[in-house]
């Protein structure tokens, strides 16, 4: 197909915090980086006349001016031209990211610093590329309640040729959790003439078709998930447009490298635990993947093993795991209590059965009066305390 | 814990080495006397088991034997869990602990040092004090086991024995194993937590402490680099607004600049049409003041010709009235000066008849009569009173020198006591009186000579005849008389006294003598008559000068105020005497008629009146007459002044308007026209009013262009701005804003830098690897709080169940207790009730619902009560190893009754109860039922010293050997 092609990603949010994969931040950071390098390749695979990022290229304009120049050396790297525009992250603001002379040195990058209309034919030329004018959205604060797309004319003038919307902010109705920044009515494109809007500030992929049917502004989502739960993300968007008011054609480019899990196993005897193990065990490409292992059910302090051994998986195979025992209880005394008649009787078998009564507790239907005790949990950990004591001693 | 054999060296008592071996598994007495060594062998059991071998002070010193520098060691041998033990222990000189064990016959040190004995301590779960020698509160689950000498009751069991007895008697329901829990639980609670139940710290401080010092560095980078990502955040606002500052002010710069250019040409244009105004204004005013000035001067010269018409015709008028009134005035003065001389000639008529003057000599001549006649009178009875005066002064200067009264009475007290002190004398004195007889030898009284006496004098010689007249002689204190041919004869009395009166006799005539001495006689009654006449000289004399005072009492003040003397006085009286005297000789020289007929002052007097009051009548009509002509002269005289006045007032006007007249041609003449316009001339009136004609219309035209240039200067200066501004202002404003907009720039680029500064510090990215960290280790530390949680709550559990097991098992205890009780002391007293440490109650008698206290019982009730607890927790103690059970002479007070019950009580125990016996007394005479049973082993310990004394040799070991089984 002839036509404009132009690779659509937002949202690198390099350098981002992840706090929520505590030690393994450090290597999400470096997956991100890695990820552009593969979007870079990407576009020059798919032939595209040009890139463009709109917005939270950086998570922050306080991130290492060391980042700032290898990112900087990954878009340069692509053999087409760059366009950048400032997000709500990064705004184009004294002493932003967008200072580093690093940008001065690759002219193949241009940070749009200004809402003016770019004609794009004086950088994307060639045989069967069709004429076309960007008109970029650059942000200078991180919040407003403007829309940033309200400059743009949309008197389509003789010379625009193909209409491109670069902006940044919030498609009314997208399910971002903050407040609105930078609103961006749903028909946007339609609104300022323009034959594509690309789209940033939701990490995952969504599109607003025209009341035609026609998809004229998305958000490409970011390249390099995020965070455990994100959907449709780790994508770029390669969108083809033949001529000014002909439709777009998307063609989504994975570019994510990680894999985030979130498991949540319902365990009810030990053979399922071992399963569970078993799973992990089996696991593709654990290097990349990230897991967030919420088992729930029931957990005889005996299989303190297997729980110890899931823990082990989790932390070496992984490039990050989580294990949440909180919704797994111990069994309740009515259930497997074996090791407990083991013991001797006296204070340990007493100590025992108290404090399975309490930690059995936890999971008593909602509704069902419960044992006064501790925390359910804590006497659960007591628990296997307990049996791990009581095994050592008959092991001596 | 069995004890198989005691040895002592150097302790205490015990210089040489004292061993005592062969103790039996069962029943053992150890006896001796008094003061043997019993308990010193108890104590070294004790301090073998419990106390630091390296222990020192006072109280380890006393461990040595008196006076010998010898080192204390004590060696123990003992059975454990079947296997045979043996400690060495050696206090003060290199202190030494040893523990062996016996392995195939030989003893193998399995410890030494502090962890031997901290093993040893270990066995009977002891304790160590901070400082000094163990007491029986360290000594673990000896505490119960041995007694010491009259302390059989328990004290308070430390609580790590209260639980060791607890885990022993939870033991008899438990199997075996959970013992060994319940001690792994304790391990690990010990790993995190203090006996007490606090978090561990230090060194042994579990890990969750590091992890929150490394959360706290960790939150603490946080925050740091958080707040250098907000100073970020402001500078780069700051810079933001100080370059937008910086553009406004530009803008605002472009914008005066443009506003300055302008206002400074509309200034000009401003200051033409100002000075084309004051030109056409200085015209109008010009042309007004021509038109004034014209003006004004043909008025005044109008005004001055009606001025000299009108001032002449008054003149003429006034020239014609004023001869007639020059009549009148003459006509007045003539009348006035008649009056005048009426007046005078009134006046002079009444000094013609000289009566006056002699009516006042006539009242001086009476008046002066009058003064001289009292003076007269005074200055005759003055000079008696004088002359008096004199005569008694005389009188007494006559009398001479008289003693006052004081001196008179000191002279009547000094001649009484003279005379007291002579009759004092008298009475005191001795009296010889020689009475001659007839027929006395005339040679012997003949020439009686004083040796000593008063009267006569010593050396006197009396002469006295044969019946003759006695002679007497009188001295004090003594007489003396030699009579020739007899011999002397002395008489002697008190010699004090007499010289005493003697001295006041003397004294008291010598100040008799003085005092009288200047008045020629001491004649009391002579001297007294002077007194008294002096006296009534002295008063009549005072009595003259006073009433001479008296009459001379207006001559007493000297004209200057000073008071005169009475001489002065007197001179004074009579010179004013002289004086009147001279003033009527000199009346009478002017009516010397008066001599013989003195006037009558008031009938004189009368005539003068009658006259004078005639003579004033005369002179007041003629006084008024004068006044009315002089008032009708000064009227003729105002009105000729008043109309002379008005003449020259009329000429001078006159005068002036003619002089007005000249100096407006003089003052306002520049020549030419002008002077032709402003001359007086009665033929330029025409011409001056046609030239004001012109003068107010040239005015008007001049007017209208004022009008018009203000108009137009009007609406430049108030047009669509408003009032101009002032270039210099918009200047001063101009340089204002470019220097605020440079301070911006400057501003805005300073902190650019520190903008670049915060930047590369990267605090964003920093911020992420801190809370990644945090996040990390709060994870980290969960886990650790959630285990250490755990570990607590194993522990309470553990705990609360070991206490719910103890109070299942104390009723057991109780009643083994009470049972062993009963059996000593009957069951009258009831059970036993126990504390929670095991502490005794008292008792609970039948029929009482409360428990008895330990207080009500009796000595030897509470040894036996006290002895059932101690065996009934032995025997629990003793349940999974056999124990060492002592009692050191505990039972003092208990009958021999009882006695022997205890000793079945402790054959059963030895026997059945796991407890190896040993009973330390002064009285094996009471286990002579074991002797004889051959149940226990006795052992000798005063047989053994014997002996050791008998082979002291220094190198054998003496020792009790078995004697009876």
């Amino acid at each position: 197909m002839s036509g404009l092609r132009l690779l659509h990603t937002a949202d690198w949010q390099m350098g981002m915090r992840a706090a929520h994969v505590g030690s393994a931040g450090a290597r999400v950071r470096q997956a991100r980086l890695e990820a552009a390098r593969r979007l870079v390749r990407a576009a020059g695979e798919a032939a595209a006349h040009l890139m463009v990022v709109a917005g939270d290229t950086f998570e922050s304009n306080g991130v290492d001016r060391l980042l700032v120049q290898q990112v900087a050396d990954i878009l340069a790297s692509a053999q087409i031209p760059v366009f950048v525009i400032p997000g709500n992250h990064d705004p184009l603001v004294p002493g932003s990211v967008w200072e580093h002379p690093a940008w001065q040195r690759h002219p193949s990058i241009r940070i749009l610093r200004e809402a003016v209309p770019v004609d794009l034919s004086e950088v994307v030329s060639g045989d069967g590329v069709p004429r076309a004018t960007l008109f970029p959205c650059p942000l200078f604060a991180k919040y407003s309640t403007e829309d940033p797309t309200l400059w743009i004319d949309p008197e389509r003038r003789p010379g625009d040729g193909i209409r491109i919307g670069l902006g940044h902010g919030t498609v009314q109705g997208a399910p971002i959790e903050s407040e609105p920044d930078y609103p961006i009515p749903r028909d946007a494109a339609t609104r300022r003439g323009l034959d594509y809007l690309a789209l940033g500030h939701w990490h995952s992929y969504a599109s607003y078709p025209d009341p035609a049917g026609c998809v004229r502004m998305a958000y490409s989502g970011t390249h390099e998930t995020t965070k455990f739960g994100e959907r449709d993300s780790g994508n770029a968007l390669l969108v083809e447009i033949s001529a000014p008011g002909a439709a777009p054609v998307f063609t989504p480019i994975r570019t994510g490298g990680l894999t985030w899990k979130v498991l949540e196993p319902e365990l009810r005897t030990s053979a399922d635990l071992e399963r569970l193990c078993e799973h992990l065990e089996n696991e593709a490409s654990p290097e990349a993947t990230l897991i967030d292992l919420r088992p729930s059910g029931l957990m005889d302090p005996s299989d303190s093993a297997l729980v110890d051994r899931i823990r082990t998986l989790l932390d070496a195979r992984f490039l990050y795991g989580r294990l949440e025992l909180s919704r797994l209880y111990c069994a309740s005394p009515e259930g497997d209590v074996a090791w407990i008649e083991a013991l001797p009787p006296g204070v340990a078998r007493g100590v025992a059965l108290r404090l399975a009564a309490w930690a059995s507790s936890g999971s008593a239907p909602v509704g069902v009066s419960q044992e006064e005790g501790p925390d359910p949990a804590v006497a659960a950990r007591a628990l296997r305390e307990l049996y791990v004591l009581a095994r050592e001693g008959s092991a001596s | 814990m069995i004890l198989l054999s005691i040895q002592v060296e150097g302790w205490r008592c015990f210089a040489l080495p004292v061993a005592l071996e062969s103790f039996d598994a069962g029943l053992n007495v150890l006896h001796a006397p008094n003061g043997t060594g019993k308990s010193t062998l108890f104590e070294a059991l004790a301090r073998a088991f419990f106390d630091r071998h390296n222990s020192s002070g006072e109280a380890a010193e006393a461990l040595r034997p008196w006076g010998r520098d010898l080192t204390p060691t004590v060696t123990v041998r003992f059975l454990r869990e079947g296997h045979e033990y043996r400690v060495t222990k050696q206090f003060l000189d290199a202190p030494r602990c040893v523990l062996e064990r016996l392995e195939e016959g030989s003893y193998i040190p399995l410890a030494n040092g502090p962890k031997a004995a901290e093993q040893l301590r270990g066995l009977l779960l002891g304790s160590v004090p901070g400082h000094g020698l163990c007491d029986a509160r360290h000594w673990g689950v000896a505490q119960i086991l041995w007694a010491p000498q009259g302390d059989l009751a328990l004290g308070e069991l430390s609580e790590p024995l209260i639980g060791q007895v607890q885990m022993s008697l939870n033991a008899q329901l438990a199997a075996a194993g959970s013992g060994e829990v319940e001690r792994r639980i304790e391990q690990l609670y010990g790993q995190y937590y203090t006996p007490k139940g606090r978090m561990k710290s230090g060194a042994q401080a579990p890990p969750a402490v590091a992890l929150e010092a490394q959360l706290a560095a960790a939150c603490a980078r946080r925050d740091h680099v958080a707040a250098t990502l907000e100073e970020l955040s402001i500078a780069s606002e700051d810079v933001a607004r100080l370059r937008a500052e910086g553009d406004r002010l530009a803008a605002v710069i472009a914008e005066t600049s443009q506003e300055y250019e302008s206002v400074r040409h509309k200034a000009e244009a401003l200051a033409l049409l100002r000075s084309k105004v004051e030109t056409a204004s200085s015209r109008v005013k010009q042309l007004e003041a021509q038109y004034e000035r014209l003006q004004q001067t043909a008025n005044a010269i109008a005004g001055a010709r009606r001025e000299i018409h009108d001032a002449s015709r008054e003149a003429e008028l006034l020239s014609a009235r004023i001869p007639v009134l020059e009549e009148e005035e003459a006509g007045a003065a003539v009348q006035r000066a008649a009056a005048q001389a009426e007046v005078e000639r009134a006046e002079q008529a009444g000094d013609a008849t000289g009566l006056e003057a002699v009516a006042d000599a006539a009242r001086a001549f009476a008046e002066t009569s009058r003064l001289l006649a009292e003076l007269t009178k005074l200055e005759v009875h003055a000079s008696e009173a004088d002359e008096e005066r004199r005569t008694f002064r005389r009188k007494r200067e006559e009398l001479g020198k008289v003693p006052d009264r004081p001196t008179l009475a000191g002279i009547r007290d000094t001649l009484h006591r003279r005379d007291q002190a002579a009759a004092r004398l008298e009475s005191a004195s001795l009296t010889l009186t020689l009475k001659p007889a007839p027929d006395a030898d005339p040679g012997m009284i003949s020439a009686i000579r004083v040796l000593t006496g008063d009267r006569p004098a010593p050396g006197s010689v009396l002469e006295a005849s044969p019946g003759g007249d006695p002679v007497t002689v009188q001295g004090a204190p003594e007489v003396e008389l030699e009579l020739p041919g007899v011999g002397r004869l002395r008489a002697r009395g008190p010699a004090g006294t007499v010289e005493q009166i003697r001295k006041a006799l003397e004294d008291s005539t010598r100040e008799l003598e003085r005092l009288t001495a200047p008045f020629g006689t001491s004649d009391l009654h002579r001297l007294e008559e002077l007194v008294e006449t002096a006296h009534d000289l002295e008063t009549r004399q005072r009595a003259g000068e006073t009433a001479l005072k008296t009459v001379l009492a207006g001559f007493a003040e000297a004209p200057d105020g000073s008071r005169r003397t009475v001489l002065a006085a007197l001179e004074a009286l009579r010179v004013e005497l002289a004086g009147q005297a001279a003033r009527l000789e000199t009346i009478l020289v002017r009516h010397p008629e008066w001599r013989e007929n003195p006037p009558d002052p008031e009938a004189l007097q009368r005539r003068l009146d009658e006259m004078t009051a005639s003579r004033q009548r005369e002179l007041a009509a003629a006084r008024a007459q004068l006044s009315k002509a002089d008032a009708v002269h000064r009227a003729a005289q105002v009105a000729l002044q008043r109309e002379r006045s008005a003449l020259d007032h009329a000429q001078v006007r006159c005068k002036n308007a003619e002089r007005r007249l000249a100096s407006h041609l003089e003052e306002d003449s520049p020549g030419g026209a002008q002077a032709d316009l402003l001359s007086p001339a009665p033929d330029r009136d025409a011409e001056r009013r046609a030239h004001l004609t012109r003068l107010a219309m040239d005015r008007e035209v001049a007017s209208e262009r004022l009008k018009e240039a203000e108009g137009e200067l009007a609406r430049m200066s108030s047009g669509p701005d408003g009032e101009l501004p002032d270039p210099a202002l918009l200047e001063t404003r101009l340089a204002d804003l470019r220097n605020r907009r440079d301070r911006a720039l400057q501003d805005a680029a300073h902190r650019q830098g520190e903008l670049a500064r915060l930047a590369s510090e990267a605090p964003y990215s920093r911020l992420a690897e801190a809370e990644e960290e945090i996040a990390q280790l709060t994870e980290e530390l969960a886990e650790e709080r959630q285990k250490m949680e755990a570990v607590r709550l194993l522990h309470e559990v553990a705990d609360s169940c070991r206490r719910s097991a103890f109070e299942n098992v104390l009723e057991p205890v109780q009643r083994t207790a009470s049972d062993l009780f009963h059996r000593l002391a009957g069951k009258r007293l009831g059970p036993v009730h126990l504390g929670g440490a095991f502490a005794v109650q008292g008792v609970r008698p039948t029929g009482v619902d409360s428990v008895v206290d330990l207080r009500q019982l009796s000595g030897g009730e509470r040894e036996q009560l006290h002895f059932a607890v101690r065996l009934a927790l032995a025997r629990e103690l003793a349940r999974s190893e056999r124990h060492l059970f002592v009692l050191d002479d505990t039972f003092a007070a208990t009958d021999l009754e009882r006695l022997g019950r205890i000793r079945s009580v402790l054959a059963e125990a030895a026997e059945n109860d796991n407890l190896q016996v040993l009973v330390l007394t002064c009285h094996p005479e009471f286990y002579d039922e074991w002797r004889v049973a051959e149940s226990a082993r006795f052992h000798d310990l005063s047989g053994l010293l014997a002996r050791q004394r008998q082979e002291a040799s220094g190198t054998h070991v003496p020792s009790v050997e078995a004697m009876a089984k």
